[in-house]
């Protein structure tokens, strides 16, 4: 019995993960932030509401439900609009063109900048 | 020995730490987490034979300390409200694991073999911690309590629950259970 007492009081221990203690204390801080997050949200909505409910009541002679079928008839019309011309440009020019000019054109900004971290003796 | 013991004397948080975690200092808290992460990683390692899980488990016994801060009582030893949140988050992943109809976590059926799995830089596991895992859980969770982690009689029935005769009982009856399974084990 002597034995096994002195087995269990020499148990094995594992080192902690790194993770456990990066995760704990990243969750901590969400929670710390979480309630700022939660007003700056609040105060966006309640801005959003405060603006267009002066929309509402100060454009003359302007219902609020007009106002909005008003926006989404724009907005169709723009997607519509925005599809055509895609559709057309890539009718005039082939897709793989377009891609090799934007990697180019990534390319080109990823060695300028590289460029401007180096300095040149 | 002397020297670890001195060590874990002046590293233990302190009252003025307990105040400040009381307070929401997150720094107070990270020393808090730093010295008891190792201790309750292994404890639920132990319970829940599982990595991943004694993770989790380590990472929401944690996160309800801070949660519940407020009840932290700088005159009293933090490491038995530690351990009893911990116990309580092992347990409820024991419960919501039996419940999902996965494979019961202290099931007889489970390998002895599957020790090596979790401990796997140790390299020869002692017979001692191969029939561990084969005890009855409450009789383990009490041996683990008192041996491994030095607590009194007293402290453990507050981290279970149970008054003092039981966690007597237990520890006594759990040294048995471990003696019947190595006399199996040198049969063998």
């Amino acid at each position: 019995m002597e034995q096994i007492e002195k087995h269990l009081k020499n148990l094995s221990l594992i080192e902690t993960p790194v993770s456990i203690h990066q995760s704990v204390m990243r969750k901590i801080n969400y929670k710390r932030v979480q309630p700022v997050l939660l007003t700056a949200l609040c105060l966006l909505v309640f801005n959003f509401v405060l603006i267009v409910w002066r929309i509402n009541t100060k454009l003359v002679e302007a219902e609020f439900i007009d106002m909005i079928n008003d926006f989404f008839e724009v907005l169709s019309f723009n997607s519509l609009f925005v599809s055509t011309v895609l559709n057309s440009f890539f009718e005039i020019v082939s897709l793989q063109l377009t891609l090799s000019v934007f990697v180019s054109l990534t390319g080109a900004i990823y060695v300028g900048r590289k460029m401007s971290i180096y300095k040149f003796a | 020995m002397f020297m670890n013991l001195l060590k874990t004397i002046l590293e233990a948080p302190d009252k003025n730490i307990l105040i400040r975690a009381k307070m929401g200092d997150l720094d107070a808290f990270e020393r808090i987490l730093s010295f008891y992460e190792k201790a309750i990683f292994n404890y639920c390692l132990r319970i829940l034979k599982n990595t991943d899980n004694a993770k989790d488990a380590t990472q929401e016994t944690f996160i309800k300390v801070y949660t519940h801060r407020k009840s932290i009582d700088p005159e009293k030893n933090i490491k038995t409200w530690i351990f009893t949140i911990a116990t309580n988050t092992a347990y409820d992943f024991i419960r919501v694991k039996k419940r999902r109809n996965e494979k019961s976590i202290d099931e007889k059926d489970e390998t002895i073999e599957g020790i090596a799995t979790y401990y796997p830089e140790e390299g020869l596991i002692s017979d001692v911690e191969q029939a561990l895992d084969r005890i009855n859980l409450d009789y383990k969770n009490a041996l683990l309590l008192f041996y491994q982690q030095g607590f009194e009689y007293k402290e453990i029935a507050e981290i279970l629950e149970i008054p003092i005769n039981t966690v007597k009982t237990r520890i006594s009856r759990g040294k048995e259970q471990l003696k019947e399974i190595l006399k199996d084990y040198g049969a063998n």
